[in-house]
This record gives C-alpha cells, sequence and structure tokens, in this order.
C-alpha cells in the first residue's frame, strides 16, 4: 500500500521538530516505555507497508 | 584584548599572529579564560584544557617565530564536542555513566588539527549519547540543559549544544561538532552561527563516539562558511581506521566555484507555511538574497520516502547495538532523560527485518536523491521551522506550525534533515535573519561531495549580509 504525502508529511515533520515527534502533553514516566514501543511499531508499520523491488539490497556492503 | 578579538574570523586571528599583534600564548589565554568565566553561563563547557593548551600554544609561538608557517589554522584555538577522545582526558559523550571515562586514543579529527597548528582549549558539551533514538527534554545532559547566547530561557539546540552556544558566544573561534540526524543544524541554526554537516564519510570517525555507524558525521561549527571551508579542509580525508571512510580529500577552492548563474536551487514556496509566521520575513529575505547571488529558483519537491520512519529505526537499531552493554548492565538508567533511557531499551527490541527493510528502503532514497540532483544543483529551506525553544518546554512543542496541529497540505522540505542525513548528503546552516530576537537559518544541502559549492554560496551569502557577524549579549544577565 502508498502512503499518502499527508502521510508521508506527518511522520518526516514528527522527527524534524523534535527528537521525540510525541504530543506536547509529556506522558507519565511508567507509560513512556508504552510510548517509545509505540513509536517503534508505527515505524515499522509504515516501513512494512512501503513496497521496494524484490531486488532492492541494504545500503550497507561487506567486503572480504 | 578587546571584544573583536572574541569575533574574529579564523583568517583574521592566524593574520593577528603573524603580525605579532598578540602571541598564540595569549590568545589561547584569553579565550581559555573567557571559556572558563563564561561557559558555565550557557551550560558550554565540558572539560577546560588550559594547561596543555598553553603547553602547546608555546610550541606554535616558536614555530611563527622561526616563520615556520602551517597555514591559516595555526595558532587559532578551538574547542571539541565531548563525544571526542582526547587520550588521557576525560571523554563523558555527555552521560553520566561515562563521567569518568578516560579514553588512550586521540580522534583522528583532533590530530589533523593539532598538525595545522590549531589548539584545542576544552571539551564542548553535548547531549547525552548525542540524543540517542529520542530526547525529550532539553536538560538530557550531564551538563544539564544547553543554554542560548541570545536569550538563556532558550534551547541552544543538540546534540552539539556547547559547540553551538560557545561559537555563537565568542568563547572559540570555531568548534567541532557532530550529526547523525539534526546535531550540527539545529545548534547552528538556533544560536545564529555557520555549521557544515559533510557528506558521511569525507571525515573520519575515528575516535569519535558512534551513535549510528551508517549516519554519524563530524563537521565543523564557525563564525562564517569561509572558517567552515577551512576548518573541513584540514578535518578531511581518508582514514583507514574509519570503515565508513570515503577515502577522499577536501581541498577547500572557493575560486574555481561554478558560475552561480549556471546553479539551480530547488526550494518549495509551502515551508513558508511551515516555518513559524514570525520567521517568514527573514527566510523570504534569504531566498531573495540566493536569487541576488544569480542562482536560479525551481520549485522542487523532496522524494517521497517516510523519512521520520527510516531515520528512527536506523539510529534507534544502530545506536541500542553500540549501547547495549550499557542498556543490559542497568546503568542506561542513569542518564538524565527517561525518554531517552526508554527508547534505548525500546531500540534493543527492534527485529532484524525493521532494520534491513529501513536499510533497503535507503538504498532507494540515495537512488533518488541522485536523480533529484540531475534537475537541481542544491537545495534550499529553512534550517529549522522554528525558533529556540525555551528550556522547559518539551521539544516536542518546538518546530512551527506543525507542532501547534496546522499542517499545510503539502510536507515541502520540512523532512529534508532526516532525508539528507539517511542519504548521506553535505549541507550548510547559514544564520539568516531574526525573529523573536532569535536566530533564524537557511539550510543548503547538495549531492555528495558537493562541499565547496555550498560554502561558495555560502560566502557569496555572507559578503551580502551581515547575519553572521551579529553577536548576542554576552555577560550580561
Amino acid at each position: 500500500m502508498k502512503l499518502s504525502r499527508r502521510e508521508l508529511a506527518a511522520a518526516a515533520v514528527a522527527v524534524v521538530v523534535a527528537p521525540s515527534g510525541e504530543s506536547q502533553t509529556p506522558p507519565p514516566a511508567q507509560d513512556l516505555a508504552k510510548v517509545v514501543h509505540d513509536a517503534n511499531r508505527r515505524n515499522a508499520d509504515t516501513l512494512a507497508k512501503f513496497e521496494i523491488p524484490i531486488s532492492t539490497e541494504p545500503a550497507f556492503q561487506f567486503k572480504a | 584584548m578587546t571584544d573583536d578579538v572574541f569575533f574574529a574570523s579564523v583568517s583574521d586571528l592566524n593574520a593577528g599572529l603573524k603580525k605579532h599583534e598578540y602571541s598564540c600564548v595569549e590568545l589561547v589565554r584569553a579565550f581559555s579564560e573567557r571559556l572558563a568565566t563564561l561557559g558555565p553561563r550557557y551550560n558550554a563547557l565540558a572539560l577546560p584544557l588550559t594547561e596543555i593548551a598553553i603547553r602547546r600554544a608555546k610550541l606554535v609561538d616558536d614555530e611563527i617565530k622561526r616563520e615556520r608557517f602551517r597555514g591559516p589554522l595555526q595558532g587559532v584555538p578551538f574547542g571539541a564536542k565531548d563525544l571526542l577522545a582526547v587520550a588521557g582526558q576525560v571523554t563523558s559523550w555527555g552521560a553520566k555513566p561515562y563521567a569518568a571515562q578516560v579514553l588512550d586514543q586521540t580522534a583522528t579529527v583532533l590530530t589533523k588539527l593539532d598538525k595545522t597548528g590549531s589548539v584545542l582549549i576544552g571539551k564542548l558539551a553535548m547531549v547525552e549519547l548525542a540524543g540517542g533514538p529520542s530526547y525529550r527534554m532539553a536538560n538530557a545532559s550531564l551538563f544539564g540543559p544547553g543554554l542560548n547566547p541570545w536569550d538563556r530561557t532558550r534551547w541552544s539546540g543538540g546534540s552539539s549544544s556547547g559547540s553551538g552556544s560557545a561559537v555563537a558566544a565568542g568563547l572559540v573561534p570555531f568548534a567541532l561538532g557532530s550529526e547523525t540526524s539534526g546535531s550540527i543544524l539545529t545548534p547552528s541554526a538556533f544560536c545564529g552561527v555557520t555549521g557544515l554537516r559533510p557528506t558521511y564519510g569525507l571525515v573520519s570517525r575515528h575516535g569519535a563516539m558512534a551513535l549510528a555507524w551508517t549516519m554519524d558525521k563530524i563537521g565543523p561549527m564557525c563564525r562564517s562558511a569561509e572558517d567552515c571551508g577551512l576548518v573541513l579542509q584540514a578535518i578531511a580525508g581518508g582514514d583507514s581506521e574509519d570503515p565508513g571512510s570515503a577515502g577522499k580529500n577536501f581541498y577547500y577552492t572557493p575560486q574555481y566555484a561554478r558560475k552561480f548563474s549556471d546553479l539551480k536551487a530547488g526550494f518549495t514556496a509551502v515551508d513558508l507555511e511551515w516555518a513559524e509566521p514570525e520567521m517568514r520575513p527573514a527566510l523570504d529575505a534569504a531566498m531573495q538574497v540566493i536569487r541576488g547571488i544569480g542562482l536560479q529558483t525551481v520549485e522542487t519537491k523532496l522524494p517521497e520516502f517516510p523519512y521520520g520512519a527510516l531515520a528512527g529505526t536506523v539510529v534507534s537499531a544502530e545506536g541500542s547495538s553500540i549501547f547495549e552493554p550499557l542498556i543490559t548492565s542497568g546503568k542506561v538508567d542513569q542518564l538524565a532523560d527517561a525518554r531517552q533511557i526508554e527508547g534505548l531499551k525500546a531500540g534493543l527490541e527492534i527485529p532484524a527485518k525493521d532494520y534491513l527493510k529501513a536499510m533497503r528502503i535507503r538504498s532507494l532514497v540515495k537512488k533518488e536523491f541522485h536523480r533529484l540532483f540531475a534537475d537541481v544543483d542544491v537545495l534550499v529551506a529553512p534550517g529549522r521551522y522554528g525558533i529556540a525553544p525555551k528550556i522547559s518546554e518539551p521539544l516536542d512543542g518546538s518546530g512551527g506550525r506543525a507542532a501547534q496541529g496546522a499542517r499545510p497540505a503539502a510536507p515541502g522540505m520540512t523532512s529534508l534533515i532526516p532525508a539528507g542525513n539517511l542519504a548521506g548528503l553535505p549541507a550548510l546552516s547559514l544564520p539568516c535573519g531574526f525573529a523573536q530576537g532569535m536566530p533564524v537559518a537557511l539550510q543548503v544541502v547538495g549531492p555528495p561531495f558537493s562541499e565547496n559549492t555550498l560554502l561558495a554560496i555560502g560566502r557569496e551569502f555572507q559578503n551580502r549580509t551581515d547575519w553572521h557577524k551579529r553577536r548576542p549579549p554576552v555577560g550580561e544577565a
């Protein structure tokens, strides 16, 4: 599924404007673990939806 | 010494030394005293190195006396972000668990600067672990929040917080910072200094704390584009100790820059809608200067990728792997920022498939930027979309209208910082005005190894403006 431009913009701005990209109200300390796990999961879901050619290799190389 | 010395360019200081207006020892003593006295006002100083610096300065004076000239950096004091190791000295990485860490090597960039005769006078404060996967508050540092010399109730920016404020306040003529995703450009923009993020691999990372192996870059933060060029020439170059080294040198050659009228600068008009309203006059005026220089400006769009998710995944996975011993030992709980702590822990749980997917998409990012730069020579955008935030506010409250809930229809270049870092592109941050008394900056980004083009544009921009010469009210309440 291709991401809409709004979804891409929202995901990008969250990193650009602040390291955390979360809402302005600080969550309680005990919820921070959930906040970061949820953020990582959202990132994973976003990347999972992004289609790439099967031949695409990672942007690092091993050389013997 | 007058204040003019503290705000002088690298070239002017070097010329003053050669004309014997002052000695290197005098210069080093003066800057060291200023850094020691005023650095704590901005939480900028991590470690003074005065005694070592004076010993070095005496050797430099001897060389200058014998007319053994090494170049424009000879005798010029500087500061280095405290993620750069100096053998036998504390290198804290800005983090409590490493507050007493002493390493037995010196970073390649510092060895290179030493060979030019430049004198390291102190290590500068930083956000703990260069920001890690994420941090929420400005006080995420062993040294407290980086305070902005233009308004000490506001953040200096990070993670090269001390480097930004020290250069802005004239505590050092130039500094070294680092960037994984924004850590040179952000403090440069917020503090009104000129910062250069080099192409990935151009400057050796050996001896620098790693946050993300595939994204970390060391770069100069100075008072001008000219100074950035001189410093980059000194620190760039291949290094077999750095697996990511590009094996290329850099020679600062503004005299061979392409004609500005041959250059196309990509920009997006919607960026002005993303910026805080008070910033728009300065940004608009800056674009007029860019056009006045002769660059053709063309409306452009960035390739469409989920840059936030990509940068978040790569930095989190690599950073948590690097700091795995810190995390599994439990010492991660000593860090200052609660979100940083949880982010590092969570990063260890990122599955390989997610990291690999991010790195595969990253190959496409590089390819699409290569295509983009076939049509334009540089990209121009606001350095940041908001002014420096108050230190008491969570950092996700800063950054322009987006953080206030009003989102323009198109993304513009708002993701240029993560995008540029993911693609390994160089960027120059240029002070271009003020909003609410706080600095505003433009960023100019180019294809890999286009630093001479960026610096030529920056130099001409600074020939036509004087924003980079403005001085904050140092020493006032």
